[in-house]
C-alpha cells in the first residue's frame, strides 16, 4: 500500500509539473505541441431561419475576432447561386442587454464585398468582434438574401493551474480516500474473500 | 483464456456467478467518487462544446478530468483484481459483481477515446449534432453508460444478499444510475429536458414553422419518458427504494445535466419537484417485489406525476412565458407518457414464453 501511494504521488507530481515547465503562457495547447499540431478546420456555427426559402452552409476561421467567411447559397429548387464577380453586402451586429440593472447596446454595421470564386462566396478579414448573432444582407442578381450567423464566444485559455487541477483532483480523491481507509482501518476488499469454494 | 476473459467481463451468464465476491461499500465509494468526477468532467465538456464550439485540442481541461478519472477507475479495478487473485479468488471471479463488465466498458472507452483522437486529427472536430452522432463519440457514450453500471450492479448484488438498503448505502447505486442515464441523455440532447436552448417546451412557443417544431417538442416528451422511466422502472423493480431515493435520483440528474446549459440550479429544482411527485406515487402504489399490477400501475402513474409537476412549475412561475401549448396538448401528451410507462412496465413483467412453444 505504501509503495502504491508513493507511486501515485510521484505520478501526480510528474503530471502536474510537466505542463508547468513546458509552457510559459498558460493555454490548453501544451499537449498538442507534444503530439504535433493537427490542422483544424473550424467551422463557424450558423443558424438559418427556417422560414427562409434557401439554405446556406457557412464555414471559415475565426481568430481573435477577425477571420474570413466562405459560404454557399442554395435556393429552394436546390440550385446553387453564383455571381459573375463580387457581391456587395452589409453585415450588422445589433444587440442589447441588461447587466446589474444597467442597459447596454451595441450596433455595428459594416459593408463588405464578397468575391465569388470556385463555387463559393468569400469575404476576407471579416470582423467578428462580438459573440452572438450577425445579420448578413446581400443582393445577388437583383434578389435580396439574408443570412443569420451565430458566432460563439471565444473559449478563454485555461490556466496551467486549472489544467493541473483537473488531473490532480481525481488523484487527490483516491489518495485521500485510501489514506482515510488506512487510518480508520476500513477494509475495502470484498467482504467474503477466502469464504466458500471459490478460494484456492 | 478467452472463456476466462468473457467470464471476468460478465458478458455471458453463468450459474457460478455466486462465486464472485460481493463488493464492499468502501470499495463502491472509491469507484463512485471517481465516476462522479468522470461524469462532471464529461458534462462540462459537453457544455464547453455547446458554448464555445469545438476544442482545438482533444486533450482539453475537461477531457483531462474525465480521462484521468477513467484511467484511475481502470487502475483501481485492475489493481483490485490482482489483489483478489492473490487473496485466493479465481482469475475469472476476482472482481466483485458488476465491476467485471465495468472494466470491459472502461477498456472500450479507452479504445473509443483513441479512435476519437485519430478521427479529429484526420477529419477535424464534429460540429453541432455531429458531436452527438459521430462513431467515436457514440463509442464514448455507450461505454460511459457501461462503466457507470458497476456500482449499480454491485449494489443490486448486495440487496439480493442483505435485503433493503438505507439511503446512504444506496447512494453509490443512485449516482451510478444517474451516470448511466446521462450519456443516453446527451445522445438525445436534441430532445432533452434542460431549460436553456434545448428545452422541449420552448419549441412549442416558436411561431415559425409552428406545427413542425410543436411536433418535435411532443416527440421530446416521449423520448425523455422512455429514457428516464425505462431506467427508473428497471431500478425500482430490482431494488426496494428507501425514502428520498427517487427524489434524489432526479435532483442529481437535473443538477448534473444542467451543467450543459449552465442551468444546474433551475433544472435541479424542477427535476427535484418532478422527482418528488414520482416518489409520492411510488410510496402510494408500492410497486416492489412480485406485485406486478402495482408495478404496471406505477409505470402508468409515475410519468404522469413527473410531467404534471414539470408543467406545474412552468405554469406557476410562468417561466419562459408559460407552457405555450393548449390544455388538450399538454394534458394529452402527459397521458401519452403514462401509456409509454405502462407499456414498459408491462413488458418488464410479462411471463416468459414456454420453452416448448418457442422450440416449435
Amino acid at each position: 500500500m505504501r509503495k502504491l501511494i508513493i507511486l501515485i504521488t510521484m505520478m501526480l507530481i510528474a503530471i502536474v509539473a510537466l505542463p508547468a515547465s513546458a509552457q510559459e503562457e498558460p493555454n490548453t495547447n501544451w499537449l498538442s505541441a507534444l503530439l504535433g499540431e493537427a490542422e483544424i478546420n473550424e467551422r463557424l456555427y450558423y443558424r438559418v431561419p427556417l422560414a427562409r426559402d434557401y439554405e446556406a452552409t457557412v464555414h471559415g476561421n475565426r481568430l481573435q475576432g477577425i477571420g474570413h467567411l466562405e459560404f454557399n447559397i442554395v435556393d429552394s429548387d436546390g440550385e446553387a447561386l453564383s455571381a459573375d464577380n463580387s457581391v456587395d453586402l452589409t453585415v450588422t451586429y445589433d444587440a442589447s442587454w441588461e447587466e446589474n440593472g444597467e442597459a447596454y447596446s451595441i450596433f455595428q454595421q459594416e459593408d463588405y464585398s464578397a468575391t465569388y470564386q470556385d463555387g463559393s462566396f468569400y469575404i476576407a478579414d471579416i470582423n467578428w468582434e462580438y459573440q452572438g448573432g450577425y445579420d448578413l444582407n446581400l443582393n445577388i442578381d437583383g434578389a435580396d438574401y439574408y443570412l443569420y450567423l451565430y458566432v460563439p464566444p471565444a473559449k478563454p485559455d485555461a490556466t496551467t493551474t486549472f489544467i493541473g487541477a483537473n488531473i490532480a483532483i481525481p488523484f487527490g480523491f483516491l489518495i485521500v480516500m485510501l489514506g482515510a481507509y488506512r487510518v480508520f482501518n476500513v477494509q475495502f476488499l470484498p467482504e467474503n474473500r477466502r469464504q466458500g469454494s471459490q478460494a484456492k | 483464456m478467452l472463456m476466462q476473459l468473457t467470464d471476468l467481463f460478465e458478458v455471458r451468464s453463468r450459474k457460478s456467478v455466486g462465486n464472485r465476491p460481493v463488493s464492499s461499500l468502501a470499495f463502491d465509494w472509491l469507484y463512485t467518487g471517481l465516476l462522479l468526477l468522470f461524469t462532471v468532467g464529461f458534462m462540462m465538456d459537453v457544455w464547453s462544446h455547446s458554448t464555445f464550439g469545438p476544442d482545438q485540442s482533444v486533450l482539453s481541461e475537461y477531457h483531462l478530468l474525465f480521462y484521468t478519472s477513467g484511467a484511475l477507475m481502470g487502475a483501481l479495478l485492475v489493481g483490485s483484481h490482482f489483489r483478489n487473485v492473490g487473496a485466493g479468488y479465481r482469475f475469472e471471479d476476482a472482481l466483485p459483481q458488476g465491476y467485471g463488465f465495468a472494466l470491459l466498458a472502461l477498456l472500450g472507452f479507452g479504445v473509443a477515446g483513441a479512435a476519437d483522437l485519430v478521427g479529429h486529427a484526420l477529419w477535424g472536430f464534429e460540429v453541432d449534432n455531429e458531436a452527438l452522432l459521430s462513431p467515436s463519440h457514440l463509442g464514448l457514450f455507450v461505454t460511459w453508460g457501461g462503466l457507470a453500471s458497476g456500482t449499480v450492479m454491485a449494489t443490486l448484488a448486495r440487496v439480493r444478499r442483505q435485503g433493503k438498503q438505507s439511503l446512504l448505502r444506496m447512494l453509490p447505486a443512485i449516482i451510478g444510475l444517474v451516470a448511466m442515464l446521462l450519456p443516453f441523455s446527451v445522445m438525445m440532447l436534441i430532445s432533452s429536458l434542460p431549460m436553456g436552448d434545448f428545452m422541449i417546451v420552448q419549441e412549442a412557443r416558436i411561431e415559425i414553422n409552428h406545427w413542425l417544431l410543436e411536433s418535435h417538442a411532443l416527440v421530446g416528451f416521449y423520448v425523455q419518458t422512455a429514457l428516464l422511466f425505462g431506467f427508473l422502472l428497471w431500478f425500482v423493480r430490482n431494488m426496494p427504494m428507501p425514502i428520498g431515493a427517487i427524489t434524489l435520483i432526479f435532483a442529481l440528474y437535473g443538477f448534473i445535466f444542467g451543467l450543459v446549459s449552465g442551468d444546474s440550479v433551475l433544472l435541479g429544482t424542477v427535476a427535484s419537484l418532478s422527482g418528488f411527485a414520482t416518489e409520492l406515487v411510488y410510496h402510494a402504489v408500492r410497486p416492489h417485489g412480485s406485485r406486478r399490477i402495482n408495478f404496471r400501475l406505477f409505470g402508468f402513474l409515475a410519468p404522469i406525476a413527473f410531467w404534471l409537476a414539470y408543467f406545474g412549475y412552468i405554469m406557476v412561475t410562468n417561466f419562459g412565458g408559460g407552457i405555450g401549448m393548449t390544455e388538450y396538448m399538454w394534458l394529452g401528451v402527459t397521458f401519452h407518457t403514462g401509456l409509454i410507462g405502462f407499456a414498459m412496465a408491462t413488458f418488464m413483467t410479462l411471463q416468459p414464453a414456454p420453452v416448448l412453444a418457442l422450440e416449435e
